[in-house]
């Protein structure tokens, strides 16, 4: 038998039912943003303001000092050692429409990475149309474009070209209230590679359940791997006549030093990305609130509440993308115009495997001393977050740390500088000193190519903790709020002999609480020599004895100076910040 | 023969989703309001009037909405909401909140409200208890706390002490 209502909770139902039915005016809660910014502009839909349309509008410029990797050219000039630039690192517009309390629609459409030479549209440039990619006319694109259905709020499920995803707090993390200048990117770990600017498409479910713990589960699509796309990508450019003027081919565009995601491996064992890859990536997160919850209303998470919020949380997450990776195996002999004999785990696979063979597994020639082996992405990941108020006078302390195991198959490395400006010397070599013998014309890069990049992902571990301390207000008279902040990465890759610790310090000067910013930060990149174009100089050749000298592509070491001491390079970055 | 059907494999990692239905199915059940269980305390010190008279003041204070305000029989109730807050991209709605605050000449009684309104929109959910969130309890206890003071009942402590004004230049 169905029971009635009680009269106590008819009269609490005719409340909410006023409540809701009659105007009334939304209030603001003090966040992290501009006093009495609220939610930030809407225009409602519906009296009880729970059908809305928000928008957000955002701009990040960069003004930076780098040094610069060993072995860079910048705009035409070799060896270049240090670069002061400005760049647009996000401007972006954000629509978040209520159509009704349980339908949400999402939208983010921007440009990332703007700089003087590079993170323009090809072929852009007015005239003659050679330079292939610039720095002018970026494309806008669409970043997030999904749609949710609240079922209760245990569980919303929606779709479409998401931020939603797994693994941990700052793979979902918000761009507009970082604690840093920046993310790691080691919390980014498909970035541009099978996503696009750390979106994929795909579905999710997320909620709350048992009060504390909020879930996010999302199975996607990545995006296909082109073959070679981004590293194939050169130009023909004169050099000055400071550098024995002539012409050279380079690589240009986008981090193109660096981001050659399936470029064939000269040796065995080293995986990277499948071009073949059809197969779709589970992945999830929980987290569990010991204070306040946070709102999981959209994906992003926040970097600093600035004390407005009482926070501490710890999280676990994975990704798992199967066959999304793959590497050349040595097979244990080869049988080569009727002969057969074994295969060294040291030498490099005989024919280079290319062009048909690179694009399908197995379609090798029967000399070919490999076999093709695909092998799954599998990360996971734990992180902690706390932001306190400390109620003296409004101070606060915020701090995230997290650690990630990264498993991308054999020896993977990624090599990744953000709004990259410089690519690699030309590699044109000239006659040596002895009869026989060339040597290079420039200095080669290590590693990470020529650039501002540095091994960011890999296979392997790394422990990432950033934390701040929202100074009294008192401390800056009235004007604005002053946030020191410094991070540390601990890094090991499997590829790497030897693994870095990297430290960043930085200040943030509030204006408007994260509305209006200024984001100071140093930070000092490790280095690795190079595994193809040696480190003393000299190209790789039996000639010089560089063959034998440089036998294989893993066990990368540091960079080192005639004195033995590790050569690292430093960044200064200033963030402008701005929200609306 | 036994007919045995055939999953291929590729389609396993589709198979949670063939339980959406039946999860939007139990959805679809329309909940019971849940009444609030009203917080009483002592407040002999004062009167309905008084205590109708000081909650108005405090809800307004608060930036709630007072919807009814009954002296004769002491009976106050408020809404307010929904609060929004930005958090970068993010937003948090909190709310709105139903507030219903009764005097009875000798003792007082209270209760606090959430209306969930992406849930059926009027689902009172939740009281001032162990269960509300701090979200919450930031949208209720300056009020709560405000009339327990007002009636001489121990407040919950956690209600922040309003900021002193800024002192003033000398000479002015």
């Amino acid at each position: 038998m169905r029971r009635s209502p009680s009269p106590a909770a008819a009269r609490a139902a005719a409340l909410a039912l006023a409540a809701i039915a009659l105007p009334a005016a939304p209030a603001a809660l003090r966040a992290q943003g501009l006093d009495g910014y609220g939610g930030g502009p809407k225009i409602y839909l519906s009296k009880d303001s729970s059908r809305f349309l928000r928008v957000t509008l955002w701009s990040q410029v960069w003004s930076r000092w780098q040094q610069m990797n060993p072995g860079t050219m910048v705009n035409n000039n070799p060896g270049t050692e240090e670069t002061k630039d400005l760049g647009i690192r996000r401007t972006r517009i954000l629509m978040h429409g209520q159509i009704t309390p349980r339908i949400l629609v999402f939208w983010i459409i921007g440009v990332n990475n703007q700089t003087f030479t590079t993170g323009g549209l090809q072929g852009g440039d007015i005239g003659g149309g050679t330079s292939g990619i610039d720095g002018k006319r970026p494309q806008v694109f669409v970043h997030d474009s999904w749609g949710e259905f609240t079922i209760n709020k245990h569980a919303q499920v929606g779709g479409g070209v998401l931020t939603w995803s797994g693994l941990s707090r700052m793979t979902n993390a918000a761009t507009l209230n970082f604690l840093m200048v920046d993310a790691p990117i080691y919390n980014w770990t498909t970035i541009d590679a099978t996503d696009q600017f750390a979106r994929t498409m795909g579905l999710y479910v997320k909620g709350n359940v048992l009060t504390r713990l909020n879930y996010r589960a999302v199975l996607t699509k990545p995006f296909a791997i082109v073959g070679g796309q981004q590293g194939a990508t050169t130009a023909t450019v004169t050099l000055p006549a400071s550098a024995g003027g002539g012409t050279a081919t380079v690589n240009v565009g986008d981090n193109a030093a660096t981001n050659a995601l399936v470029a064939t491996p000269a040796r065995f064992n080293i995986a990277n990305w499948n071009p073949t890859n059809n197969t779709l990536m589970p992945q999830a997160y929980a987290s569990w609130d010991f204070f306040d919850v946070e709102s999981q209303t959209l994906p992003f998470t926040v970097g600093s509440y600035l004390g407005t919020r009482k926070v501490l949380n710890v999280g676990a997450g994975f990704q798992y993308h199967p066959a999304a990776m793959r590497y050349v195996r040595a097979k244990d002999s080869v049988t080569v115009a009727g002969t057969r004999r074994p295969v060294s785990p040291t030498e490099a696979p005989v024919p280079v495997p290319a062009g048909a063979a690179q694009l399908a597994p197995g379609a090798s020639t029967a000399a070919f001393n490999g076999d093709w082996v695909n092998v799954p992405m599998r990360h996971w990941a734990v992180d902690a977050f706390a932001d306190f108020p400390l109620n003296h006078d409004g101070d606060a302390v915020t701090a995230h740390t997290a650690y990630y195991d990264l498993d991308y198959g054999p020896n993977y490395v990624r090599n990744i500088g953000i709004m990259p400006i410089g690519v690699s010397n030309p590699g044109t070599t000239v006659a040596g000193p002895n009869t026989g013998q060339t040597r290079f014309q420039f200095e080669q890069p290590g590693f990470a190519g020529g650039g501002a990049g540095y091994p960011v992902h890999g296979t392997g571990n790394i422990w990432y903790t950033q934390a701040g301390y929202l100074l009294p207000r008192r401390m800056s008279k009235g004007f604005g709020r002053l946030q020191p902040t410094g991070a540390l990465s601990v890094v090991k890759f499997e590829r790497l002999a030897e693994g870095y610790v990297m430290p960043e310090v930085g200040l943030n000067w509030i204006f408007a609480g994260q509305n209006a910013k200024i984001q100071l930060q140093w930070r000092n990149r490790p280095q690795y020599e190079s595994p193809t174009a040696t480190s003393d100089g000299n190209p790789l050749s039996a000639a010089n004895g560089n063959t034998a000298k440089y036998p294989t592509q893993v066990g990368l070491r540091r960079l080192r100076d005639a004195n033995g001491r590790k050569i690292s390079r430093q960044d200064v970055i200033v963030q402008f910040h701005v929200h609306l | 023969m036994r007919y045995v059907p055939h999953v291929p494999r590729a389609a396993l990692p589709l198979l949670p989703l063939a339980v959406l239905p039946a999860v939007l199915a139990a959805c679809a059940t329309a909940p019971r309001p849940v009444t609030a269980a009203p917080m009483g305390f002592a407040c002999a010190a004062a009167t309905p009037a008084a205590f109708v008279g000081r909650g108005a003041a405090l809800l307004r204070e608060n930036g709630w909405t007072v919807r009814e305000a009954d002296s004769t029989a002491g009976v106050v109730r408020a809404t307010r909401g929904p609060v929004y807050a930005g958090l970068g991209e993010n937003l948090t709605a909190d709310g709105p909140y139903l507030l219903s605050g009764r005097h009875d000449g000798r003792s007082a009684q209270v209760a606090v409200q959430v209306v969930e309104t992406r849930q059926h929109r009027v689902v009172p959910v939740e009281n001032l208890d162990d269960r509300s969130n701090d979200a919450d309890r930031r949208n209720f206890l300056p009020v709560v706390d405000g009339l327990r003071a007002f009636c001489g009942a121990p407040t919950s402590g956690r209600t922040p002490a309003p900021r002193p004004p800024a002192a003033l230049p000398p000479g002015r």
